[in-house]
Parts: C-alpha cells; sequence; structure tokens
C-alpha cells in the first residue's frame, strides 16, 4: 500500500468521525429542543388542564337517581336523557312529556329524567348546555323541575347562538314561580361541576346522543318509544299510558 | 442536449426527474399529516371529557382505559403532528401515525359492523350525532386509510427535503 494511499484512507477516517461527532451533536440538539417543547407544552396544558377542572362537585338538595330527578315511582323504570340545547329533545318533550307525567301520576311507571351537556360546542363558547342543566338543578332543590324543564324547551334557543343568559334562565324561572335562591343558585352556577359529572357518567351508561331513552335499563331506539313503553306497563299488569287508548 | 432528450419516445426507467420529484412526494406527506394530527389534536385539547365521551361512546375499552385514553390521545395526536412537520425522528413518528390510523380504522369499522350509530369523534366532538344526522363511515374510513397510506410512504422513505432529520445527517 503507497504512502498517499494510506494518508487518502486516514484523511477518509478521520472525516467519517468528524461526521459522526456532527450527527452526534445534532442529535443531542434536536432531543433537547424536542423535548424542551414537550416539557414545557405539557407544564401549560397542565395549568390549563388544572384551570379548567371544575374543582368542586356541589351535590343537589334535592333527592336525585344517578345524576336524574324522579317523578312517580311505578313499577316500570323511564330513563330520560336530555340536552336543554337540543331539538330533537324539545321534540321529545313535546310528544311525550304530557304521557309520561300521566303515566307517572297514574303510578305506572318512574320517570327519572337526567339533564346532560354534550351539546356546549353548539352555544359559542357560553356552554349553555351546561348552565341550563344547572339551573335545573336550581329548579330541582325548589320542587319544580318538572316545571321549569318543560318552562326551558319552550323557550329552547337556536343551535349555534350563544343561547339564553343567566338572567334570561331566571327569568324563565320565575315564570314558574322559582324565587331568589333560584336566581341566586343560577347566577352562581353551583351545580355546572355536576352537570358535566352526570354527563360523563350518562355516557358511561351508554348515551351517545340526545335525547337518550332507557326502559327498565334497555336503551330504545326513539321510533320504538310508544311501542316499547306501551308493551312495558303492560307487561307490568298496568293499563295503557296512551290516554286515548284507555278512554273506552 | 435538449434536443437529443426531446427525440427519445420513451423516458428511461429511472427519469433523474420523477427520482427528485420523490422526496418532495414525502414532504407533502409530512405536511398533509401534520395538518391533520395537529388539527384533531387542538380541537379535542380545549374539552378533554368530550373526548373521553367520544372513546366511550365507541362501547371498546373499558372506563378507566377510555379515560386514559380520551385525555392522552389529544396531546399524542399534536406530537406525533409536531414531529412530522419538523421532520424530527420522521420514521419513529411515522410509525405512531400509522399505529393510530389502523387504531381508528378498526374502532370506526367496528361501530359500524355493529350498526352504532355514533359520531368518530376525530376532530373533537363527544361522539354524539346530531338528530337526523348519520354516520359516515365509509368515508371516514376511506380518510384514515389515505392518512395511512401516507404515514406508510414516509416509513418506508423517511428521508425528505426541509427536515430536522436531514440537518442532523449534515445533508
Amino acid at each position: 500500500m503507497g504512502k498517499a494511499q494510506r494518508q487518502r484512507q486516514a484523511a477518509q477516517v478521520v472525516r467519517e468521525q468528524l461526521a459522526a461527532e456532527q450527527r452526534r451533536k445534532r442529535t443531542l440538539i434536536a432531543v433537547g429542543v424536542a423535548v424542551a417543547v414537550l416539557v414545557v407544552g405539557g407544564a401549560i396544558g397542565y395549568g390549563i388542564y388544572q384551570g379548567n377542572k371544575e374543582s368542586k362537585v356541589t351535590e343537589p338538595i334535592a333527592a336525585t337517581v344517578n345524576y336524574g330527578f324522579q317523578t312517580g315511582n311505578g313499577p316500570v323504570t323511564v330513563d330520560l336523557y336530555v340536552d336543554f340545547m337540543c331539538p330533537a329533545c324539545k321534540a321529545f318533550e313535546q310528544t311525550y312529556e304530557q304521557q309520561l307525567q300521566q303515566a307517572a301520576q297514574a303510578g305506572q311507571i318512574t320517570l327519572i329524567k337526567h339533564p346532560v351537556a354534550i351539546l356546549n360546542r353548539m352555544s359559542q363558547g357560553t356552554d349553555y348546555s351546561t348552565r341550563a342543566g344547572a339551573s335545573s338543578v336550581c329548579a330541582a332543590n325548589d320542587g319544580k323541575f318538572t316545571e321549569f324543564s318543560t318552562a326551558l324547551f319552550a323557550a329552547q334557543p337556536q343551535e349555534n347562538t350563544s343561547g339564553l343568559t343567566n338572567g334570561e334562565l331566571t327569568d324563565i324561572g320565575k315564570g314558574v314561580g322559582l324565587g331568589d335562591t333560584f336566581a341566586n343558585c343560577t347566577n352562581a352556577q353551583t351545580y355546572a361541576a355536576w352537570i358535566d359529572k352526570g354527563t360523563e357518567k350518562a355516557s358511561e351508561d351508554g348515551l351517545s346522543g340526545t335525547p337518550y331513552v332507557k326502559i327498565n335499563g334497555e336503551s330504545v331506539e326513539l321510533k320504538d318509544f310508544a311501542t316499547a313503553l306501551d308493551a312495558a306497563i303492560g307487561a307490568a299488569g298496568g293499563a295503557s299510558a296512551d290516554p286515548s287508548a284507555s278512554t273506552s | 442536449m435538449v434536443m437529443t432528450e426531446n427525440v427519445g419516445s420513451t423516458p428511461p426507467v429511472d427519469d433523474p426527474g420523477w427520482r427528485r420529484a420523490l422526496p418532495w412526494l414525502g414532504v407533502a406527506c409530512r405536511l398533509v399529516l401534520a395538518g391533520v394530527w395537529i388539527t384533531a389534536g387542538a380541537l379535542k385539547l380545549p374539552d378533554l371529557t368530550e373526548s373521553v365521551r367520544a372513546v366511550q361512546a365507541y362501547k371498546l375499552l373499558p372506563t378507566g382505559l377510555a379515560s386514559v385514553v380520551g385525555y392522552g390521545l389529544p396531546p399524542l395526536e399534536i406530537a406525533v403532528g409536531l414531529l412530522l412537520l419538523a421532520g424530527l425522528f420522521t420514521r419513529y413518528a411515522a410509525v405512531v401515525s400509522g399505529l393510530l390510523q389502523v387504531a381508528f380504522i378498526i374502532g370506526i369499522s367496528s361501530a359500524w359492523a355493529r350498526g352504532m350509530s355514533i359520531d368518530c369523534g376525530c376532530f373533537g366532538n363527544g361522539g354524539e350525532l346530531a338528530a337526523g344526522q348519520s354516520p359516515n363511515y365509509f368515508w371516514e374510513i376511506l380518510r384514515d386509510v389515505g392518512l395511512l397510506l401516507a404515514s406508510a410512504i414516509l416509513v418506508l422513505r423517511p428521508r425528505t427535503p426541509l427536515s430536522v432529520d436531514r440537518w442532523i445527517r449534515g445533508a
């Protein structure tokens, strides 16, 4: 092997070593920057998360069943999950509410209505679903959950608007005979965290859209609801829940 | 020179022009994937409980695991998106990106097969469909297959121009 060739080889080895050294250095820099971004981003994210997290869930004064409010005490259990921003819930309410209330009063069904908040993205950042739900808990404390929720659906705002203000919610409450305790409770949003917790629970229980209905713990398609309810009441030994059918 | 090239009716097999374009296909894959991942993650971050609900809507994972995935997925999506955007550890980021797409395709297919009616929750949204809205499983899966292909291209050819990886190699 000639001297010139050996020198060329040596120079080649040195060049490779220098290149390897540079790669190591640059890898370290890149990893360092990536880790720094991760740590800073993580810290900011955690801060936001802690800031947003509702620190304390206040339990309602009113009696609750699995984050819902009970009417009647019949053998057939009807669980109804509603979001006050949801037009289909309003339609369901207008179609069935009267019949359900009658069935509950006649001792045929136990109606449990769960206010949930899955449509907060539909109210331009004002979280109307949560606010309306929290306000309904305030009404429940004063024994007027049913009246208030019916009035809320009647005054339902359009989706993708900012919804009703807390002041407007208070006015609706006054319309059904609720007073200052209710107004303070609505303005303070005392039960916002409870509504969000209940929504999480509902999701665990199978909710993937509203209105969501269960009869005796089994979820029921909306189009089959009337038939399924009649069947369940019939099976429980009661007369049909449909008042027009029982007038004979 | 130019003339002789124009005369030839069939281009040579390894056309240098075509070869030069290939790495830029990788850049395109990186940018598209980065855009999708960062958007998907950023839309989920503001409401992580919604993200948890979206995972739960598939009814595939036990509650505890669904929470972990719901909370963990948005930051992971953003991290993968940023790595692909910068072109750092492209191959590893593309592997994670591809695995996530496979998981999503399995999830959506299984929801479809079980006849469920949910929103995929891909870009935020708690998995609930609005009233009268029907699921879009076919297009969601098609989109995810496309993104899976883009990830696969980057796993096979991770070296792309305009990347930190290239700077590290000193090219």
